[in-house]
């Protein structure tokens, strides 16, 4: 579905060119999810922002391939990467409220995101719109789609930005961290969301996040990546049992039991002294 | 004895017209050298209840007491002697820090200001000897925070707080903005500090994993309201309170494919806006039944020194036959 190989870019900035990251490779099979997870600054969001080609200007990518669809991404047109976003490619960033636009109601931007992809009546869309909302679960979608984005609470923004994602059937999915700026009670119902929308299409998802729990519990294959280079891939299965390298072993160490798995007292100290 | 007695702590913020009330009838003790998680979404109260310890805050209502004063009685000039005795560690390492000081300059601060009586060479002894029993060294005392990472600049501000050697500090989600691989290294420096001075902590941290790696008791809030209290293991091992289940079930394992059922609350916190008449989880409550609406909402104690809110919870403790025992 997704071959990226060698992806490198780098920023220029005052103190020269830095580069954010180095051959970058992995694959994301059709109908699977593939998680990459990093600590702060290991590159994720740059991978993520290389393959859409949403880097800034003062960043670029100088080497490698983002293979999707019989074409490169890398070496795209502005126009026809806008074309693919959102048409094959849904995304759903960090933030919902960065993406979604403050001034405009919500039905607005449903109609945009719709005409730049296909024509359709205003009723007709009013009806897809009501329909991809509920099926995202957004209590009174009438009421939403005439509202704007600052009425909504983080969860319902994430929802609507889900459903905008979705609203083009894309083949593949990518999330950079959708949860991380919502309530943890939140998280969760998110994850379920963007998992069963994925699954039900049969589509394939690129999920980035720092959280090991949710790659283990939502992904196929994993990603890990440190400072800018990816130092393990793999199916989850076999690196979350059997890590190879030491940085991937670290990292699981580092994550404390799941509280509901720390059963009997000794427990938690023997997870403390063997780190 | 406790170090710390919080009783009937009610607080509400008021701005223009609008009411936020942030803390609802919180009592809590804190033990001298024991750990006490606070724990709960954002929004639900934990650090103004921390800044209330700190005595930063007046509470609308209720009691305070330190080491056996009160300090809602107290002046900010009386408070004074008492602040190199109660600390705290933000959650920003980076904010908490004066970016314009040198890190020693910043470990000083406090010593300058509860310890006038210490000379200029005293003071950086003191300093050096901080600086390296927190894992750094003295080379690190010369340079801005900026040029340090984020573990170290944590490391900074738990030296800063320890300097005084404070009897409780109230640490507000030390280790929430640092990644995994640091946060267990800050955490076993935090436990061997306990340890070796008996400082007692209040914790606050909205990640239950952790607080089961630290805590000796923990307190569950939604809402601005303890829903759920008890030792450490004894909740964890078993939540009662629907919440204290949701949030528990909200952290998934990393090991694959180890998982628990899922405790899903509807909809999301609402607006503390108005002081609570029921059950501050009615509307998202998965067990939530008519009569919720018309109890009066309360501590039962479910276990030793085990206490849950929950109406469903409590009669259920009363006839655990007819609704079924446990979970
Ligand atoms: N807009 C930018 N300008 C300059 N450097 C950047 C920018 N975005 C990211 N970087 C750098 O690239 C590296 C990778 O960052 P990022 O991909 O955002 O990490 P992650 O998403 O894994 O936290 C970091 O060293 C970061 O400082
Ligand atoms: N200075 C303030 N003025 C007005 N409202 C505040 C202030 N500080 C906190 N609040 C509100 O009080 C509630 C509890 O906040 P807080 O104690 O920061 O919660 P937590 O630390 O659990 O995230 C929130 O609704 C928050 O918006
Ligand atoms: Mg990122
Ligand atoms: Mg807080």
């Amino acid at each position: 579905m997704l071959r990226v190989q060698g992806l490198t870019s780098q920023f220029r900035g005052r103190a020269g060119v830095v580069r954010a990251i180095d051959d970058v490779s992995f694959e994301v099979p059709a109908g699977e999810a593939v998680g990459i997870v990093g600590e702060t600054g290991s590159g994720k969001s740059v991978t993520i922002r290389s393959i859409l080609g949403l880097l800034p200007s003062y960043g670029r990518v100088v080497a490698g391939s983002a293979e999707f669809e019989g074409e490169d991404l890398i070496k795209l047109s502005r126009t026809r990467l806008r074309e693919i976003r959102g048409a094959r490619i849904g995304f759903v960033a960090q933030n919902p409220f960065g993406a979604l636009n403050p001034v405009l109601s919500i039905e607005k931007q449903f109609r945009n995101v719709m005409r730049a992809h296909r024509r359709m009546s205003r009723a007709e869309l009013h009806d897809l719109a009501i329909e991809r909302l509920a099926a995202v679960q957004v209590r009174g979608p009438e009421r939403v789609l005439r509202g704007y984005a600052h009425e909504l609470s983080g969860g319902m923004a994430q929802r609507v930005v889900i459903a905008l994602a979705m609203l083009h059937d894309p083949p593949l999915v990518i999330a950079d961290e959708p949860t991380t700026a919502l309530d943890v009670t939140v998280q969760r119902q998110i994850l379920d969301l963007i998992d069963s929308q994925v699954k039900q299409g049969g589509r394939s998802l690129l999920l980035v996040t720092h959280d090991l729990g949710v790659v283990a519990q939502y992904c196929h294959r994993v990603v890990v990546m440190k400072s800018g280079r990816v130092v393990e891939t793999g199916l989850v299965a076999d690196v979350f049992t059997n890590p190879t390298h030491e940085y991937t072993k670290q990292l699981l160490d580092a994550v404390p039991p799941a509280p509901w798995a720390q059963e009997a007292p000794g427990l938690t100290e023997q997870a403390v002294t063997s780190r | 004895m406790s170090i710390m007695e919080l009783r009937d702590v009610n607080h509400v913020f008021r701005r223009g017209g609008k009411e936020v009330h942030a803390v609802n009838g919180v009592s809590l003790s804190v033990a001298k050298g024991e750990t006490v998680a606070v724990i709960g979404e954002s929004g639900s109260g934990k650090s103004t209840l921390g800044r209330i310890a700190l005595g930063l805050i007046t509470p609308t209502s209720g009691s305070v007491v330190f080491d056996g004063i009160e300090l809602t009685a107290l002046s900010r000039k009386q408070m004074r002697p008492l602040r190199s005795r109660l600390q705290v560690v933000f959650q920003e390492p980076y904010e908490s820090l004066n970016p314009r000081l040198k890190v020693g300059d910043i470990i000083a601060e406090p010593l300058i200001i509860h310890r006038p009586e210490l000379s200029r060479a005293e003071r950086r002894e003191k300093v050096v000897a901080m600086l390296e029993r927190v894992g750094l060294t003295a080379e690190h005392a010369d340079r801005l925070p900026r040029n340090l990472s984020g573990g170290q600049q944590q490391r900074i501000g738990i030296a800063r707080a320890i300097i005084t050697e404070p009897e409780l500090v109230i640490l507000d989600e030390p280790t929430s903005s640092l990644d995994v691989s640091v946060r267990a290294r800050v955490l076993d420096l935090l436990r061997d500090l306990q340890r070796e001075r008996g400082i007692s902590y209040v914790f606050i941290s909205h990640d239950l994993a952790t607080v089961g790696l630290i805590s000796d008791r923990v307190a569950v809030m939604y809402l601005g309201t303890v829903v759920e209290q008890g030792p450490t293991q004894e909740v964890l091992t078993n939540p009662r309170h629907p919440y204290t289940q949701a949030l528990m079930s909200a952290t998934l394992s990393t090991v694959v494919g180890q998982k628990r059922e899922h405790v899903p609350l509807r909809g999301e916190i609402p607006n503390p806006s108005k002081k609570p008449t029921k059950c501050v989880l009615s509307g998202r409550c998965p067990i939530e039944v008519d009569a919720c609406s018309s109890w009066q909402v309360r501590l039962a104690q479910v276990a030793d020194r085990h206490e849950v809110a929950c109406m469903r919870v409590e009669q259920e403790q009363k006839q655990p036959v007819e609704l079924g025992g446990g979970r």
